[in-house]
């Protein structure tokens, strides 16, 4: 999953008690942020490296720190451990710590190859995106639109229903930033401008 | 574009992983301020 993620935070969001949204995204997040520090740092790279040149099914990706099962666990017990250090709210931080073991779970159906502890470890994912990346995308769609739509109903449930406004760009930021990468499972972003007449 | 194509690959930068960078910050922005903002 890639943006899908971030609708995960608004299950635990949507209480009476208003925990703060911007920690519940981080956590939701944590396990890609150490991706990316790790990819930009050269020990879990892509290839091809190229936003231009990659397209789900030939994404090479090594993501034994960030997204296998067992490390994707301890860091959901870092961050269990961390907010619970910080905040003093046990509640809070078992959401923060379930968020990201959510992320790797949800990831093990919707994303690419991954292990249960090394790379070289029994496989515990469907390897969606490089099998059926389509399914995949519309898989993301379907769980992060029931998690926004858990979060307006409770909302309303509670007595300060969203505004059709409010409700519209909510969902509609999910459906724009979930469908935005189909074209992305079948072919590159190069193709796809090449077949606009534009040589990069 | 072509020319900030070029440079980043010369420079042996991932585009793609600072891409992503660039979404992931911006849909977190993007999703806080729907939701936060309604509350007063």
């Amino acid at each position: 999953m890639i943006v899908g993620h971030y609708a995960a935070a608004l299950v635990p969001y949507g209480r009476p008690d208003g925990r703060p949204l911007w920690l519940l995204l981080l956590c939701a997040n944590v396990p890609e942020f150490l991706w990316l520090g790790l990819a930009l740092a050269g020990i879990e790279p892509t290839q091809p490296a190229s936003l231009l040149d990659a397209t789900f099914p030939n994404l090479q990706v090594d993501m034994t720190y960030s997204h296998n099962l067992v490390p994707g666990l301890i860091q959901g017990a870092l961050v269990f451990a961390l907010v619970q250090a910080i905040w003093r709210d046990r509640a809070l931080a078992l959401w923060c710590g379930a968020l990201t073991v959510v992320h790797v779970l949800c990831d093990l159906v919707v994303g690419f190859e991954h292990q249960l502890l090394g790379p070289d470890s029994p496989r515990v994912s469907l390897d969606t995106y490089g099998q059926m990346p389509q399914v995949a995308i519309l898989i993301e769609l379907v769980f992060a639109l029931a998690c926004v739509h858990f979060y307006v109903k409770g909302e309303a449930r509670r007595g300060r229903p969203l505004s059709r406004a409010r409700r519209t760009a909510l969902y509609s930021a999910f459906a724009v930033g979930i469908l935005t990468w189909l074209p992305a499972a079948s072919i590159s972003l190069r193709q796809l401008l090449l077949q606009a007449g534009i040589s990069i | 574009m072509e020319r900030v194509t070029e440079i980043a690959e010369n420079a042996r930068m991932p585009t793609l992983v600072l891409a992503l960078i660039v979404v992931y910050a911006v849909f977190f922005a993007l999703i806080h301020a729907i939701v936060v903002r309604r509350r007063p």
